[in-house]
């Protein structure tokens, strides 16, 4: 049973915690670069501008008008710049990760998403098309 | 030798040339399909150019082959052919509007998710592999407006690279692996029974056919070659004439990049080569799945040296023309003769068409308000069995068997 550091109550009925597996240096995970509240708020920003879908959902950290880094990869040394959340138990308990297009297909935000962020000017295509590809994508 | 150069303004996100269509796909979403015979014909040229614009542009094929070797031997002939391409080459070929109008035979919505990842062509067939899975689209000419069909999802996985051959699709699914899905050849769908086979759960990014085996990219791990032995099913009898089924590619075993090059870098490979890019060089081997021993099979050729690259290497290719490589901030290509040639500017994407029959020397790259179409035509005159850089033109490919066109 993971005990989630912090949980924060965002609407009635959904929450978001933040998962101690990406802030504690585990080997293999992810790892948070940036605070627990500008991960909730990544969040909320992401359900704000329906980057949210049923089940699964992908953020971006903007910083005067621009994409910034939100973690680093499993080897803890790769920047990731796109955030991932899933609704754990199906039950608006939402928690998230940086992820990491390279290394897992999964990781690609679904193409809903993508179109999104490609006409709202938010990530170049050039960015966009090196995500859905997995390569290597530096801000 | 320097490349020609075609410029077609807009917006695009992907772009394919198979069979005399140009298709572009529009970052609105959109696919454009154009007569690419009839857009490169009514280009005009001086007509004592028109044949270097012809085969830089719609025959690459022609001046391959032994048949052309008394002609090129004579340096005066060999020197003529070359002014004219390098004519052509002075000249930027910017395509108005106007015939990329005129030469549209159909604008519809793409039939794919978009944006989708990669797609690739392969008889008659358009596939398609995005973060919803892979997809499949008829492009046989048709009656209706609509040139290429609905398409049909055929596997659900995410994908993340495409490549056809053999019958059969190699998928890169990232940490999930390299997959084969065979295909039916006459419809380009998987037979019924037909199941996605995992080759290695290695991490894959790209994958590319070399002959009937396939390499896999990587950057979080080692690239790898899955090393396929192609078992020939003869006729029983020529008596009998009884047909026990078609040749079978077997898995052999895979070779990881590091084996191969004996370090570590990003590594890529097509049809005879495999390169692996470290620092500013490239190194090459020689791949030859019909002999025997690893030694024969995988035969190191020697080192590229470069330039410092300009970024990052972001991936890799391999065509007649040479060997691409994609940097963060620039496409290097490295022609099979001649220095290399640095094409600056950050791609949306570019492509190479290495099993094409006509567009070989041909090199796509998208821009964010452009797409380029870049030939090379220098390789008429390399060496083919010594070149380092570029796969090999075999003179048994004119006989069939490339299903590219």
């Amino acid at each position: 049973m993971v005990t989630f550091l912090t949980t924060y109550s965002i609407a009635p009925g959904l929450s978001y915690c933040v998962h101690p597996h990406h802030r504690n240096r585990m080997r293999g995970k992810s790892q948070w670069t940036i605070g627990a509240n500008e991960e909730r708020d990544v969040f909320v920003s992401a359900k704000t501008q329906n980057w949210i879908q049923s089940s699964e959902g992908w953020g971006l950290h903007i910083v005067g008008g621009c994409v910034a880094y939100v973690g680093i990869a499993q080897d803890h040394a790769r920047q990731l710049f796109v955030a991932k959340f899933v609704n754990g138990n199906q039950n608006q308990f939402w928690h998230g990760y940086p992820a990491d297009h390279q290394r897992h297909a999964q990781d690609i935000p679904s193409e809903f998403v993508l179109r999104r962020w490609l006409v709202g000017g938010l990530l170049p295509p050039q960015k966009i098309a090196k995500l859905q590809r997995g390569k290597p994508c530096s801000l | 030798m320097q490349p020609l150069r075609m410029t077609i303004r807009g917006t695009y996100w992907d772009s394919q040339v198979y069979s005399g269509k140009l298709y572009l796909f529009s970052r609105e979403g959109s696919l454009r399909t154009i007569d690419w015979d009839r857009l490169v014909e009514s280009l005009k040229v001086p007509q004592e150019l028109g044949l270097a614009m012809h085969c830089a542009f719609l025959r690459s094929d022609y001046f391959y082959g032994n048949q052309w070797n008394m002609l090129f031997e004579d340096k005066e002939v060999k020197s003529l052919i070359q002014s004219k391409f390098s004519r052509l080459a002075e000249r930027d070929i910017l395509v108005s509007e106007q015939i990329v109008g005129e030469c549209t035979l159909a604008t519809q919505d793409s039939p794919f998710p978009f944006p989708h990842a990669d797609t690739t062509v392969y008889r008659n067939v358009l596939y398609a592999a995005s973060r919803s899975g892979i997809f499949r689209s008829s492009c046989r000419r048709k009656k209706q407006a609509i040139i290429v069909g609905n398409a049909e999802k055929i596997w659900d996985c995410p994908m993340l690279s495409i490549s056809a051959s053999y019958n059969t699709l190699a998928l890169a699914a990232g940490d999930d692996g390299l997959f084969e899905l065979e295909i039916n050849k006459d419809e380009g769908v998987p037979d019924k029974n037909a199941e996605p086979k995992e080759i290695t759960k290695k991490n894959c990014t790209a994958a590319n056919w070399l002959y009937f085996s396939t390499y896999g990219s990587s950057h979080v791990g080692d690239g790898f070659l899955a090393d396929f032995k192609m078992i020939e099913r003869k006729r029983q009898s020529d008596i009998a004439r009884d047909w026990i089924g078609p040749n079978v590619r077997k898995l052999e075993k895979i070779v990881t990049a590091q084996k191969i090059f004996l370090e570590k870098g990003y590594s890529w490979g097509t049809k005879d080569k495999i390169c692996q890019a470290t620092n500013s060089r490239v190194e090459v081997v020689q791949y030859n799945p019909w002999k025997e021993t690893d030694e024969e099979r995988l035969r190191p050729l020697g080192t590229i040296q470069l330039q410092p690259w300009k970024g990052k290497v972001i991936s890799g290719g391999i065509a007649l023309l040479g060997t691409i490589i994609e940097c963060e901030n620039a496409i290097v290509v490295v022609p099979s003769e001649g220095d290399p040639i640095t094409l600056p500017g950050e791609p949306v994407n570019w492509r190479v068409f290495p099993r094409s029959k006509y567009y070989e020397n041909t090199l796509h790259i998208v821009y964010e308000d452009r797409l380029e179409i870049y030939s090379f035509n220098h390789d008429y005159f390399v060496d083919q069995k010594t070149k380092r850089s570029g796969i090999r033109f075999a003179e048994s490919r004119r006989g069939g068997g490339f299903q590219g066109r």
